[in-house]
């Protein structure tokens, strides 16, 4: 009940600006990824009638392979630009999460300066959270990812058959929970870092006591968001086909930002409800 | 007086028609007689022989050891000289010698002696040893055995045996040999071997090289890149294998005994074909289909080997197949044979998947990702293709692969393109929707130009220029053919060629001759540029412009130009003007460039060089229209929807 109950407490007018703040950052790295892309796309048809068309007559798949093929060195370029600007937005997102959660902790409204002004003050510590946390992730991964090798040569050695089956369910299944506990562990131990200020260690004691001493709740509050994310995806999904080639270029953007605010809403939303069940274990230990 | 002059003149007559006859007797051809110098008849030109009869006949028996991986037999040959020489020698293929040591040309060209030695110590070779061999009762020519390597001269290798004659064959004469032989089975390196226990047997036996018109073996090596070549006969071949295992082979079974010792003897028989393959497996399910034909022939029945790992294809597998064979039997000729038998390999033997055999089939098994774009069934499609191709009209796959493998893969993708109702590798919203052709082209736009298709397999520089050349370029060159000459055409002439060079084994030459002849026109430009060169093809829209005429600003000058920076082909042009108005034109002249120019009232939209993409031998399709104001809403909305995809990414990852 708390689970739903701090799912809906989320949806708050006051939450859309730190949606906003994050979405800024998303857009910002993105733009310049779309930009590469598209200086390479114009350089290479830009005066042909494949340039005004919106649907062709070759496939994505030939548009870029000629890209590709005819124009030397712009595979690299289109890689380095893609690494360079997700390297970027990494280190932006890690220091917008920062501002963000303290912004929910205090759950009154704020201003974008606020926001700045908070992020770059919990940056660091937002950062070694960040760190620790993938270098947890990557060695717990090791466990699916060695149970999985271990299906692999089964599977081709003994040519399929029931045991190398359950081998593979078991690494997928493990993984997925890995991802969703460590998600949680961090969104967790965020929250406990800049709301106690203590140790990385005191931190992450804090985050799976936490956790594990409201499974119930935190398990519903999963399930409300990736419904919620489910809806967002499939209801897109439907109307994308649709109006893709329809529409005026930037009202097309202009819809496929909309889709990412509301996506990021969505995680402002849950990172509020989890702070939520804290508050109210504190009041009702 | 008239009547003496009348009597004369009848006289006169008489001797003038009498010596005429005479004269046209003594000028009929006379006898051949010598000359006074020579004292021996000059021997008239040998006709070409009469063959009767296949020019092979093999029967085999074989038993199978399983736990010892190796094999005894003794195989009967009879051999018949369909050349114009007496040939005093025989030459074999011995494929089974390829995998004997790291030494042979099959191991060297395909680099293994650079593995590991952890790696290589751990490989299973095999070979095959002659026993004896000799005429049918009669002398013994085991100790006039030498083995030759006429490719590269590597004594190593002993996939070529030589059997010197006591005495010559003369032309249209047979021979009946009989060989013993051993085999100890290698791992699956290519195509054939033993994994665990599964057995797939191709290239097993002593195999007879093919003897020319002119009386020179065509008898290479095995090299690491080369298919086989063989020629067409009778085969009859009785396999003793353990009862526990399912067997499948070429041909149709005509007997199956079961043996005290718990082992099964199987006889398979086929004729008209060029090779006997089989398979051995426990673990095989067998589902059969038979095939049946609106013209109500005999049905062709369809056994499906398949492994517990690949059960659930079994629909799809013979749904394929079925269709394939139908496709066929309409646009070339029906199946000639009864049974064709097609073998999935277990995940372990997978090195042995996707060969065509005479009458039978290696499926693959790789993993199930490959099937977003319908690996497994485009696996049918291309070895079903092979069937007729390889199999009945009987190409050079060591010589001319070109000829084999991009005919096959054209066919692949004219399969491709009927079957798959919209275009395979789709995830909507996410990848891209692809068909086989683009996969092809990829393929095609990425190989170097510095090996022409036609050539030995052995001599292309590595495996990719070969695959890239001899399956994508050739396949290509087709598929722009048929955009060029139109589908119907190309329909109809492979139907021609097909039926002319059923059991033939037709050339290049054979093939481009067809083709010119078919289609009325002289086509070995296609051929020289494309298949007997490096060549690729890069035609372009240059320019566009359109100025308005001094004397009358409602009339333009409007000019297109249009060039060819690599290679030939015929071409059409469009150009299409502000008012709506196209210009359609033929580019046929073998120019590096064409200028057209014209007056309108109104200016150039656009133009257009093959605006259907029937040419996708051409390297850049970009670079195939200019618009004259160009607009870049269609690149905004690629790059926007690739941006998107990259804002996805990103939420899913960061904050």
């Amino acid at each position: 009940m708390n689970g739903a109950l701090a799912f809906l407490v989320g949806f708050e007018f006051k939450n859309i600006k730190p949606a906003l703040y994050a979405w800024f950052f998303n857009v910002l790295f993105s733009i310049g990824i779309y930009l590469t892309v598209y200086i390479l796309f114009t350089n290479a048809a830009g005066s042909s009638v494949l340039a005004a068309d919106a649907s062709t007559h070759i496939g994505m798949f030939t548009f870029l392979d000629d890209i590709f093929s005819n124009y030397p060195g712009s595979f690299p370029f289109v890689v380095f630009a893609i690494v360079f600007f997700t390297f970027l937005y990494f280190l932006f997102s890690i220091f917008a999460s920062g501002g963000i959660i303290a912004a929910l902790l205090e759950n009154e409204k704020t201003t974008f300066p606020t926001l700045i002004a908070s992020s770059g003050e919990h940056f660091f510590n937002m950062l070694k959270v960040f760190l620790f946390n993938a270098v947890i992730l990557i060695a717990s991964l090791m466990v699916p990812f060695g149970i999985y090798t271990a299906s692999s040569v089964l599977n081709y050695s003994s040519d399929g058959g029931l045991f190398p089956t359950i081998l593979f369910y078991t690494a997928a299944t493990l993984a997925a929970l890995i991802f969703v506990i460590s998600t949680l562990i961090y969104d967790y131990m965020r929250i406990f870092k800049i709301k106690n200020e203590r140790s990385l260690y005191e931190t992450i004691k804090q985050a799976f006591s936490f956790i594990f001493s409201n499974k119930w709740n935190i398990l519903v509050l999963l399930v409300m968001y990736f419904i919620s994310m489910l809806i967002l995806y499939l209801g897109f999904g439907l109307i994308r086909n649709g109006i893709e080639n329809l529409l005026n270029v930037i009202l097309l953007f202009i819809i496929y930002q909309g889709f990412m605010i509301t996506r990021y809403f969505l995680k402002v939303v849950i990172i509020r409800a989890e702070i939520f069940l804290i508050e109210k274990k504190e009041v009702n230990p | 007086m008239n009547r003496i002059l009348l009597i004369t003149v009848f006289f006169m007559f008489l001797v003038f028609t009498h010596g005429g006859i005479s004269q046209v007797a003594e000028t009929q051809p006379a006898p051949i007689t010598t000359s006074p110098e020579k004292t021996e008849p000059i021997p008239p030109e040998p006709a070409p022989p009469t063959i009767q009869g296949p020019v092979v006949a093999y029967r085999i028996d074989a038993q199978l050891f399983p736990a010892q991986r190796s094999l005894t037999a003794t195989e009967i040959l009879v051999w018949q000289n369909s050349s114009s020489q007496p040939v005093d020698r025989l030459q074999f293929h011995l494929y089974y010698n390829a995998f004997r040591n790291l030494q042979s040309t099959f191991m060297q060209e395909g680099e293994y002696h650079k593995m590991s030695k952890k790696t290589t110590s751990l490989m299973n070779f095999g070979e095959i040893k002659i026993k004896e061999i000799g005429f049918k009762g009669g002398s013994d020519l085991t100790n006039n055995i030498r083995y030759i390597a006429p490719d590269d001269g590597n004594t190593n290798d002993r996939t070529v045996m030589e059997v010197q004659l006591p005495t010559p064959v003369e032309p249209g004469k047979s021979v009946e040999l009989k060989i013993a032989f051993t085999l100890s089975i290698p791992q699956i390196f290519a195509r054939t071997g033993v994994q665990k226990d599964y057995f797939l047997m191709g290239q097993w036996f002593p195999k007879i090289g093919v003897l020319q018109n002119d009386g020179q073996w065509n008898c290479h090596q095995f090299h690491n890149l080369s298919e086989f070549f063989s020629d067409f006969g009778n085969y009859q071949v009785t396999l003793t294998i353990p009862g526990n295992f399912i067997v499948g082979a070429s041909g149709v079974r005509i007997k199956m005994e079961k043996n005290a010792d718990n082992t099964i003897t199987y006889t398979f028989a086929e004729k008209n074909i060029h090779d006997f393959a089989w398979t051995a497996y426990p673990s095989f399910s067998i589902y059969t289909r038979d095939v049946r034909f609106p013209d109500s022939r005999d049905p062709v029945t369809i056994e499906l080997l398949l492994p517990a790992s690949k059960t659930d294809y079994k629909t799809e597998y013979l749904n394929a197949t079925e269709f394939t064979l139908q496709y066929f039997a309409k646009t070339l000729f029906p199946y000639p044979y009864r049974k064709l038998t097609l073998v999935c390999p277990p995940t372990f033997g997978n090195h042995s998947s996707g060969m065509e055999y005479p009458t039978l089939i290696t499926l693959s098994n790789y993993g199930r990702i490959y099937d977003l774009i319908n690996f497994s069934t485009k696996t049918v499609f291309h070895e079903m293709a092979h069937q007729y191709w390889y199999g009945i009209i009987g190409t050079d796959e060591s010589r001319e692969a070109w000829l084999d493998e991009g005919i096959t893969s054209y066919f692949e993708m004219e399969l491709a393109d009927r079957y798959f109702n919209d275009s395979q590798f789709h995830m909507s919203g996410i990848l891209f929707k692809t068909d086989d052709w683009e996969f092809r082209r990829y393929a095609y736009l990425n190989l170097l130009p510095i090996d022409a298709p036609q050539k030995y397999s052995w001599d292309f520089m590595d495996s990719h220029q070969y695959f890239s050349n001899v399956y994508s370029k050739a396949a290509l060159l087709f598929r722009s053919l048929e955009g060029l000459l139109g589908e119907s055409r190309m329909s109809g002439f492979f139907k021609y060629f097909a039926v002319k060079y059923k059991f033939k084994h037709p050339t290049s030459d054979d093939f481009i001759e067809t083709f010119n002849a078919y289609m009325n026109e002289d086509f070995s430009w296609a051929f020289d540029k494309y298949i007997r060169s490096e060549s690729k093809l890069n035609h372009a829209v240059y320019k566009v412009e359109s100025i308005p005429v001094a004397s009358n600003p409602n009339r333009y000058r409007n000019e297109a130009i249009f060039t060819r920076t690599e290679g030939y082909f015929p071409v059409d042009i469009s150009i299409t003007l502000e008012n709506g108005k196209e210009l359609k034109i033929f580019w046929k002249e073998n120019e590096r460039w064409k200028k057209y120019a014209f007056e309108d009232s109104s200016p150039i939209k656009y133009a257009i060089i093959d605006p259907q993409n029937k040419i996708p031998l051409d390297t850049n399709f970009l670079d195939n229209s200019k618009a004259r104001k160009p607009k870049t809403t269609g690149l905004k909305r690629k790059a926007l929807s690739f941006g998107f995809l990259i804002q996805n990414i990103f939420a899913f990852l960061g904050f």
